[in-house]
């Protein structure tokens, strides 16, 4: 018995050694390869890592193996942590990254990214064939510093079949005294559709459906999903403002506007559509809010684009009964400047572009940034990149206008033409809106809205909090990260990120 | 026993495991005092000496002494679940029981596994309207409960996940303390006719109670240090309810990039189990446990 | 001794004491029951109203997640292989790697500790302030040293190197190591290598050709737990790695943006979770041994 364990011991000794060995002399083999490695940092596959993968052989032959791609993979809560701790040290492990575009001014604060403008002077497609609000998103300071591979905002899908059903409208009518559009326009409205189609079985499948769905786990990132919620209410329209889409502070004294009463009325309004027109639990993660809709268990969700392309996948019982519209809106907005609600005639719409998209970076460390910037430049060309962005499973969102002229890859892919068109249109629309709401981008926009917002989110949406009493908290500790991290600085930032020149 | 050349063969025994850890241990250590007075902003701000400020801001931050009672409350009551779960089954086992053995293997099960791959079980089985729990409660009539997403329940939820990978531990060690009290102590016992209940109580319990210990205090260490479950079933939420103090720091020190405050928080919470530690230790040196 | 009362009793309370036994059994195995049957649903049993337990009968199985965990899958001609055996096996071979090699460290210098706080005597620093400092390695959170152990091996350059986690393990689980040897070392009568020394041999004889053999158990037993604490560590190898990742950081990347997919994490779960199962069918007696915290007695 003894001796057995003897044996057992010194062959798992013996392993393990051996294996500390190879690696040992594999990892000194391998140091002396001819090709030069640049390295990527971005998110775990398949998704948005996954065409640096499949693309990435071609470039190298390109370079007659001279150089080579190397993709390494974090996972998504630690995305932004670990490109900083990097970015601290100043270690040069990445050369190149592909991260949130939300996160462009901590690193430009950092040193940490160089500016990419003096390269894409010389990208003849890019000022024609770029949509503006991408164009806006990749620039910082005046300097483009990232350049959008996926362009991320929020927008609605519904089930056409569902919500177009005359027999429901009839019933709505009855029921709520009015007639909902298809697309439902105001957030009230939205709320009202979501609740007449929760909890009963409209889908003819046997099981009870929801109305609507959202991501409702902290952390997960839950904040996202509530920003198309307060745009409405809390961004004055372009036409009434020199500068749009501000919802986050004020722009002259960094104030927050979080415990304004536009972002109270509408998280009540978020919490208000959680307890009347989803399901019960609130455990749900963006997993949830996909597979819900694509197995055709809800009708309704406000989210990133993937629902698309997902909705094309095997499992999908929604092939072609999907809708896309933009985000809904409001018929009033809280004028922070006069501090008075404004009525509007016509339905107020200011789509969050949360996360903003996954954006390419050049890092100030790499040794060569004019090679990094060729393999950018190569998937973002419009062969790479019209591919890219109808394959399911790259999540990538369309960002060039030619995107929508050359819809034959996604039909390649299994869209149809009205959806995929419809699709991308309602993507570019989005971008496009002149009130659209670009996720913040100074300073410490993690801690900002994850470590701070996320938290008082959750209290409001699991009801342990009033909205006011959890935003006034919200207030309180921006201001305190506003101080600690620089007020005069961070007014600068702001300034930058929303394009105000001093 | 002992001859001259013992005393340098007692120093080249434990010196290397000291050097080894001082080494390697204090230099991590000493880094996260110098940057708990510190402050780091990455980029050209870099590392500012900035005193007892960290220290002075954590008083006042309800978050974090919410959190640092969340925890002992969370440890406390693994602690008290664990210590009953484990003695009580411990004593069941302890009898002659027909399949102990494939008892005691299924039961050593959850200890060895991945706290990361528990937690993803646990997120499937706790799902509200898709998990097996909710499932089961119906059977009997009972409402579906807010496993993860209520305020208490989600706490609860971390309770039952550490008692049902850690129990084992309490189970088996104790089982082996109770199976190593030589069967001489019960036979006088027998013989006076007590109950086995009282012989439990008098004989078994008592005589294990020193290794009870020593394990306890090995689980309330590392109890302290739950940080993998939390970062799967709930991050932190819903609210604040399972934000504990280790995930606390680790949102402040390492996403927020706050190290020093982090690293404030973390001497503070040291500080604090270490006192907590010290009147048990001594309790536990009064009735022989840490030979 | 037993009368037919004391029989009917004694039933009585046997089935009392295999109910509540079974129910335990449940509860432990039914987590690993629901994460192996997981891996073989589809997204439609997965999200389906009531969840489902046995294969076959309320469910069919769709063993497509296996099929990507053993890479006999592909996506656009593209082969897709699930993180845990993705990239040539790397990141199992990386956690055998950090595993092994930080327990053979932890496990030489803790035995020696072990044996020296068992067998001698220092008065300086008291034997039980040796092992509570030794012990206090432990009480430290970890999440306070990941960053200072980041900037440390940044300096180093050994950031994201598998030695860096094989250093950081080994100081994190010498407490525990030193703690199950020096118990079972404690347990090893002094009197058999007492009376061998007196019979004129010397120390290190007494030590390899007594001792050693006696102690080999709870070394292996030390090892195991190092092994197994070392392959399930998070936290730490999230912060030290971004590329050379362990298993654990591999699986927990799996919730991607677009949602957990809960059948490949049941897959890739079940891979993780296997050496440690096999590990404890074969071993549970060694290991029982090891819990026992020195409750040897001479067998």
């Amino acid at each position: 018995m003894k001796t057995k364990i003897l044996r057992t011991g010194s062959i798992i000794t013996a392993i393990a050694l051996l294996l500390v060995v190879v690696t040992a002399v594999v990892l000194a083999g391998g140091r002396e390869e001819r090709a030069v490695t640049l390295n990527v940092f971005t998110l775990t596959g398949p998704f948005i890592s996954g065409p640096i993968e499949r693309h990435a052989a071609e470039w190298e032959e390109k370079w007659e193996g001279k150089y080579e791609i190397n993709v390494i993979q974090g996972a998504f809560p630690d995305l932004f942590s670990q490109v900083q701790s990097v970015a601290a040290t100043g270690s040069d492990r990445f050369d190149m990254l592909l991260v949130g575009n939300a996160w462009m001014a901590d690193f430009v604060g950092w040193d940490y990214i160089i500016p990419l403008s003096r390269y894409v002077e010389n990208l003849d497609w890019y000022p024609d064939d770029v949509v503006d609000g991408v164009v806006a998103k990749n620039t910082f300071k005046g300097e483009t510093y990232g350049l959008i591979c996926d362009n991320d905002n929020m927008f609605l899908f519904y089930r056409t079949d569902i919500l177009g059903n005359e027999e429901y409208q009839a019933r709505f009518r009855d029921e709520y005294g009015y007639s909902y559009n298809t697309p439902p326009q105001t957030l009230k409205e939205l709320i009202d559709v979501a609740e007449f189609f929760n909890g009963w079985d409209w889908s003819g499948d046997g099981q009870d459906n929801v109305g609507f769905v959202t991501v409702t786990r902290r952390g997960n990132p839950q904040f996202m999903y509530s920003y198309p919620w307060v745009a409405p209410f809390s961004v004055i329209p372009h036409d009434e403002i020199d500068t749009a889409g501000v919802m986050f502070f004020e722009p002259e004294t960094m104030r927050p506007l979080a415990n304004s009463p536009g972002w109270v009325k509408g998280l009540e309004l978020y919490h208000e559509m959680i307890e009347r027109g989803t399901g019960p639990g609130l455990d749900w993660t963006r997993g949830d809010v996909i597979n819900e809709i694509i197995l055709g268990h809800a009708a309704m969700a406000i989210d990133h684009g993937d629902i698309g392309p997902e909705s094309l996948s095997d499992a999908s019982r929604v092939q072609g009964k999907l809708g896309f519209a933009m985000s809904p809106g409001s018929n009033e907005y809280w004028d922070w400047r006069t501090n008075e609600w404004v009525e509007t005639e016509e339905v107020h719409y200011a789509p969050a572009h949360s996360f903003n998209g996954w954006s390419w970076y050049i890092t100030s460390t790499t040794e060569h940034p004019d090679i990094a910037f060729d393999f950018i430049e190569f998937m973002l060309s419009e062969r790479i990149s019209s591919i890219d962005v109808a394959v399911p499973d790259s999540g990538y969102q369309p960002w060039r206008r030619s995107h929508a002229d050359n819809v034959g890859p996604w039909l390649d892919h299994g869209w149809d033409r009205q959806s995929a068109e419809s699709y991308i249109q309602a993507v570019l629309d989005s971008t496009e809106h002149p009130n659209a709401v670009v996720d913040l981008r100074i300073p410490g926009s993690a801690e900002y809205s994850e470590t701070i917002y996320d938290v008082s989110l959750s209290s409001i949406i699991t009801g342990s909090q009033s909205a006011q009493e959890a935003l006034d908290e919200v207030a309180t500790q921006w201001d305190a990260l506003t101080d600690r991290l620089g007020r005069d600085e961070q007014i600068e930032f702001y300034h930058h990120h929303l394009g105000i020149d001093d | 026993m002992t001859d001259r050349s013992d005393s340098t063969m007692k120093y080249i025994f434990i010196v290397p495991v000291l050097a080894y850890i001082l080494v390697i241990a204090i230099f991590p250590l000493l880094f996260s005092l110098f940057l708990s007075l510190s402050r780091w902003t990455p980029g050209a701000r870099g590392l500012e000496f900035i005193g007892l400020d960290n220290f002075r801001a954590l008083a006042g931050d309800s978050r974090f002494w919410e959190a640092f009672r969340r925890t002992l409350g969370y440890v406390l009551a693994l602690i008290v679940f664990q210590w009953i779960l484990g003695t009580f089954i411990a004593a069941l086992l302890q009898k002659n029981i027909k399949g102990k053995s494939i008892f005691r293997v299924c039961y050593m099960f959850p200890m060895l596994l991945s706290p990361i791959a528990v937690a993803y079980a646990f997120k499937m089985i706790f799902d509200f309207s898709r998990g097996p729990a909710n499932h089961f409660l119906r059977l009997f009539g009972v409402a579906p409960v807010e496993w993860l997403s209520g305020s208490t329940p989600a706490f609860i939820t971390l309770v039952i996940v550490d008692v049902w990978q850690w129990t084992p531990f309490m189970i088996l060690t104790i089982l082996a303390a109770f199976e190593n009290i030589p069967q001489q102590m019960y036979e006088a016992a027998v013989v006076d006719g007590a109950k086995p209940f009282r012989i439990f109580w008098r004989i078994t319990l008592p005589l294990a109670l020193p290794i009870v210990m020593t394990v306890t205090l090995l689980r309330t260490i590392d109890a302290f240090k739950v940080f993998d479950t939390i970062y799967i079933l709930t991050g932190g939420g819903p609210g604040r309810s399972t934000e504990l103090v280790n995930f606390y720091i680790y949102l402040v020190g390492f996403r927020a990039f706050n190290l020093g405050y982090g690293a404030a928080m973390s001497w503070v919470q040291l500080f604090l189990i270490i006192i907590i530690f010290t009147y048990y230790i001594r309790s536990l040196k009064r009735i022989g446990g840490l030979r | 001794m037993a009368s037919n009362h004391h029989k009917i009793r004694k039933t009585g309370r046997n089935i009392v004491t295999y109910s509540f036994l079974i129910v335990w059994l449940i509860f432990a195995l039914f987590p690993i029951y629901w994460v192996a049957i997981m891996s073989i649903k589809d997204v439609g049993s997965v999200y389906g109203t009531l969840p489902t337990y046995i294969p076959y009968i309320d469910f069919q199985p769709c063993f497509r997640a296996w099929a990507r965990v053993i890479g006999g899958a592909s996506v656009d001609g593209v082969r897709v292989v699930s993180p845990v055996l993705g990239r040539g096996a790397r990141y199992l071979i990386n956690s055998i790697l950090v595993a092994g090699g930080s327990s053979v460290i932890t496990v030489a210098l803790g035995t020696l500790a072990g044996y020296a706080l068992t067998r001698f005597k220092y008065r300086r620093i008291s034997n039980d302030g040796i092992a509570f400092f030794i012990l206090s390695q432990r009480i430290f959170p970890p999440v306070a040293l990941a960053v200072p152990f980041f900037i440390l091996f940044a300096w180093a350059g050994m950031v994201d190197e598998l030695p860096s986690l094989i250093i950081v393990y080994s100081i994190m689980n010498m407490p525990i190591v030193t703690w199950i040897v020096k118990e079972f070392f404690n347990d090893i009568p002094k009197e058999i290598e007492e009376a061998a020394m007196v019979d004129g041999s010397s120390r290190w004889n007494t030590l390899l050709k007594i001792f050693i053999p006696l102690a080999i158990p709870g070394v292996a037993v030390a090892f195991l737990f190092s092994f197994v604490f070392a392959w399930n560590e998070f936290l730490l190898a999230l912060v030290l790695t971004f590329e050379n990742n362990t298993l654990p950081v591999t699986m927990s990347g799996m919730w991607n943006v677009r949602g957990p997919r809960y059948w490949d994490i049941a897959a890739n779960a079940m891979v993780i979770m296997l050496p440690p199962l096999v590990v404890t069918i074969l071993a549970n007696k060694y290991i029982i041994k090891g819990l026992s915290l020195g409750a040897v007695d001479g067998g």
